[in-house]
């Protein structure tokens, strides 16, 4: 999509959802992590209206093809809408255009926050101990969306279905049926199910306590300005689900990057971040639990690569990108066969964080 | 002798005029690109020099598995091989499944060292050969 050829008409519509005399927007480009979402940042001057003023912002369209799972726009502007008002750090939602008669697809704008959202660099500059005052802020914030339940929450989340019966059973049943509309048989993420299904019981021991979920909270999908967060972003998944499906997808390895001695993020410790989420209410973390769901993560992202591998294959949407994203999927199945059968879902041999940075 | 270069010397030169000249002069998204298509092009590079002995390991390993040759392609025999364990038919804490995760630990190495020899690597570092876990 070209965002240039479409600014006047933007400005007609922000200028009419910000009761404005006159907005002039400017493209500032398109931002990095676009594999199912395209971002754009634009800088505003608005004239009249209670916005009036220089405003940065970031517009967000979908790509081409979606993946199945993910949050249309106005679901998405909904999210972002109740987490900004329980306080959770997220860019504050602006407006939508649900019916994209705009430019020509549906997208909302959000105020733009500081930082950036690169986890590779992130993972790599920051210094132990601010990563742990980093994952720290990450857990506090995800225990705030976490505070908000099926019955505290607003009537604009009516449309999440909720979760019925046990979610691990649900969730592993919809993962065979995602991995049976995939083109090729997967006997390792086959075997992986099936013992993911046998060691539930012995790590999940009481039933969930279904709260809002992120549902892709990562490294990578928050921003960092001078080793601090700035915000949470990309909440296209999020749902209803077992909070601990978020923490154990955050600490999971095949989202540490590389650094895969800093366990929560590839940023810093796993205690820090169990501690940051049970400062702000988040209860007393579980650790056995979140471990079964960092397996539950790398089960989950080896199918949603294939999945965007096929959206290239199938000729949907051509990019080399996506063609790539097929390839990590063989990374988490090694990671399964190796890490399924450690007691206790744990490395035995541990190394110094600095070795870790050089391999 | 060899008069015309062959597909490994045609994709070396590719690969080397990319990362050497062309890579270190783009920036931002291009440079980003320009990366991916280095990947890509390795990895076929790879897949073309190893991908028919690993798929014949594999039908061998198959075989093994099962106790007799594998009829029909490598794509159908997965399908049974994914039918199979949907199946349970290889039962947990039997020999049959450490067969099973034997063979299934040595292919997923085998396309690993194709797709991602580094990550491979890294892996087998810290956790010893992959028989040997």
């Amino acid at each position: 999509m070209a965002l240039g050829n479409k600014l006047a008409a933007l400005e007609t519509f922000i200028a009419a959802q910000a009761d404005a005399t006159k907005v002039t927007a400017t493209l500032i480009g398109r931002l990095g992590g676009g594999a199912i979402q395209q971002n754009w940042a634009l800088d505003l001057d608005i004239l009249g209206g209670p916005l009036a003023g220089p405003q940065p912002v970031v517009l967000r369209a979908d790509a081409p093809s979606g993946i199945a799972e993910s949050w249309g726009k106005a679901e998405e502007f909904a999210i972002l809408r109740v987490a900004h008002r329980a306080g959770v750090r997220v860019p504050e939602p602006l407006w939508l255009d649900d019916l994209g008669g705009v430019i020509g697809q549906p997208f909302h704008i959000s105020r733009r926050l500081p930082g950036s959202a690169d986890p590779r660099k992130l993972v790599r500059a920051i210094e132990e101990e601010a990563g742990d005052t980093l994952v720290a802020e990450l857990g506090g914030e995800i225990a705030k969306l976490h505070a908000i339940a099926p019955a505290n929450a607003p009537e604009a989340l009516a449309f999440l279905p909720k979760p019925t019966g046990d979610l691990i059973v649900s969730r592993l049943a919809a993962h065979r049926a995602q991995l049976d509309r995939l083109p090729e048989a997967q006997p390792v993420l086959e075997w992986a199910i099936n013992r993911l299904e046998d060691e539930a019981p012995r790590y999940v021991r009481a039933p969930a306590t279904i709260t809002l979920c992120h549902r892709d909270f990562r490294s990578g999908n928050y921003l960092v300005a001078d080793d601090r967060l700035t915000g949470l972003l990309d909440f296209e998944f999020a749902g209803w689900s077992d909070p601990y499906e978020d923490l154990g997808w955050f600490c999971a390895r095949c989202w540490r990057f590389g650094m895969v001695g800093a366990e929560a993020g590839g940023v810093g410790s796993r205690d820090a971040f169990y501690r940051g989420y049970e400062a702000a209410g988040g209860g007393p973390v579980d650790d056995d639990r979140v471990r079964f769901w960092e397996q539950m993560a790398a089960l989950r992202w080896a199918i949603m690569s294939l999945e965007q591998a096929e959206r290239h294959l199938s000729g949907r949407e051509r990019s080399i990108e996506l063609a790539l994203t097929g390839l990590v999927s063989l990374e988490m199945e090694y990671d399964l066969l190796i890490d399924l059968r450690l007691p206790g879902f744990k490395p035995v041999a541990k190394k110094p964080r600095a070795e870790e940075a050089a391999s | 002798m060899k008069q015309r270069p062959g597909a490994e010397a045609l994709l070396d030169a590719a690969l080397a005029t990319l990362q050497e000249e062309l890579l270190p002069t783009l920036k931002g998204r291009q440079k980003f690109q320009a990366a991916m298509i280095s990947r890509a092009v390795a990895v076929a590079r790879q897949e073309m020099l190893g991908a028919a002995e690993a798929a014949d390991q594999e039908l061998e390993s198959l075989a093994r598995l099962y106790g007799h040759p594998i009829e029909g392609d490598l794509a159908q025999a997965r399908r049974q091989l994914a039918a199979d364990i949907r199946a349970r038919k290889f039962a947990p804490g039997t020999p049959a499944e450490t067969r099973l995760i034997d063979h299934l630990v040595e292919t997923t190495a085998a396309e690993l060292r194709i797709a991602n020899i580094k990550y491979l690597a890294g892996r087998q570092r810290r956790h010893g050969a992959e028989s040997a876990i």
